[in-house]
């Protein structure tokens, strides 16, 4: 057994659903599954696109006159063996989560310790046991997560195409049914710990142990997650002219011809401010006056991607007709 | 495969990031669609395209914030997955392309020129 095998937990096997009408097609599929890394829809995203590449190949050799299994058979000739695309995979995956690990675990471990220094009298700090406590919450904290993002977590599958809009209809951006029901428990968990801290600071409660400045920490972090959690009932509609963004408590729209520009916020000032998901900052002018409205997307959240692809032409469009 | 060989895939591969942000400066593709845009600018050398490099070539420049993806219902039954070049991705090609006219020029002015 390979050794990340283990990696493919709960879904070992080979998704049916994607074989194609050509036999050698779907017995490349299968080897090349079998040496991927990581649960049924991480794979899905690398099996997606070689079915998808394959088809197009293999019909583009029928449109000229070849023999359909000797044009299947030609195409998975050009596009290489499972074993050079799985390689490929797995070094992605591996650098991934080398990353994820490595980035929570750090910073999970500076937050527990940040806690567990400010939480007790300092002539009782117990220096080597904090530091083997660190090495501890760094390693446990980043391997769980590094793990979860990096082998069981994809993006939310597309429902739409980029294109709608051009007909006429609008691009639906939402959360699904788990995602809000994750949202709930997440809200009433950080909502309580977050009261919980408060009650704490004050010397109420279970949590005023901790002492004030970790309660107020605790209670920024908290709620900051709690009113967050929210974006999951959220939706983002885009039509030809117009970006509606519906949030709970939040209704704003945007032209898009006044789109100026698409920014990502810099990953130094995401650290102050916990959000559930990415934020991006849309430049437009309203009239006169610039001004800058907020965007949230996540993984969860179905057709975010096209979404920003839209986005990123009408800003595209508007430079080249208003070159500054 | 020979030192000559090994020396000439790598300049080719340097070449292979120019070339795929060439193709999607003129508009967003996806994988396959970028290859047969490479096939037919290339003609006759358009085996220095592996499939099995292209892919992730794309990744690579992806991370690299030159290029964007997204993914969205294909006609296959499967989501397709579409690259868009960045701001990024078209300054780099601008140096890239400059140097290697810079390559060429120098190339021209010297053992091209012996040649002739």
């Amino acid at each position: 057994m390979k050794w990340y095998a283990f990696t493919r937990f709960p879904s070992f096997r080979f998704e049916t659903s994607l074989n194609t009408e050509y036999p050698a097609i779907n017995a490349f599929l299968e080897q090349l599954d079998q040496q991927l890394v990581g649960a049924k829809s991480v794979r899905r995203l690398t099996l997606e696109e070689a079915r998808d590449h394959l088809l197009e190949h293999t019909e583009s050799l029928v449109d000229k006159s070849k023999a359909p299994p000797e044009a299947a058979q030609m195409a998975i000739a050009s596009f290489g063996s499972p074993e050079e695309h799985s390689k490929v995979q797995r070094k992605e995956r591996l650098k991934l989560f080398s990353r994820m690990a490595t980035s929570f675990g750090l910073m999970f471990a500076f937050l527990m310790t940040i806690f567990n220094v400010l939480g007790g009298p300092i002539e009782e700090l117990n220096l080597a046991l904090q530091a083997k406590l660190f090495v501890f919450y760094a390693l446990f904290y980043g391997i769980l997560m590094g793990y979860w993002f990096t082998f069981g977590f994809a993006q939310a599958k597309p429902t739409q195409s980029k294109s709608v809009v051009d007909s006429g209809d609008e691009l639906k951006v939402y959360s699904g049914t788990s995602s809000k029901v994750a949202a709930v428990f997440l809200g009433l968990v950080m909502g309580t710990i977050g009261i919980a801290s408060i009650l704490g600071a004050i010397e109420i409660g279970f949590m005023q142990s901790n002492g004030t400045i970790v309660n107020v920490l605790l209670a920024i972090l908290a709620l900051q997650m709690a009113v967050g959690s929210p974006v999951a009932f959220g939706q983002y509609l885009l039509s030809k002219d117009t970006l509606k963004i519906q949030m709970l408590g939040r209704k704003e729209e945007v032209p898009l011809t006044s789109i100026l520009q698409i920014e990502t916020v810099a990953k130094w000032k995401r650290f102050f401010r916990m959000r559930i998901g990415e934020p991006f900052i849309i430049h437009w002018q309203d009239g006169e006056q610039e001004k800058q409205t907020m965007i949230l997307v996540n993984g969860e959240m179905h057709n975010s991607d096209q979404l920003l692809a839209n986005l990123r032409e009408q800003a595209d469009n508007s430079s080249t007709e208003n070159p500054s | 495969m020979d030192k000559k060989q090994t020396n000439t895939d790598q300049i080719l591969k340097g070449l292979l990031d120019t070339l795929v942000l060439s193709v999607l400066v003129r508009g967003e593709n996806y994988g396959f669609g970028i290859r047969e845009a490479l096939h037919e600018q290339l003609g006759e050398e358009a085996s220095i395209v592996k499939e099995a490099t292209l892919y992730p070539l794309l990744h690579r420049l992806e991370k690299k914030e030159l290029l964007h993806a997204y993914r969205q219902p294909g006609a296959r039954g499967t989501p397709r997955k579409y690259y868009q070049i960045t701001d990024s991705g078209r300054e780099f090609l601008v140096q890239q392309t400059q140097a290697w006219e810079k390559v060429i020029g120098l190339l021209n002015r010297s053992i091209f020129s012996d040649k002739e």
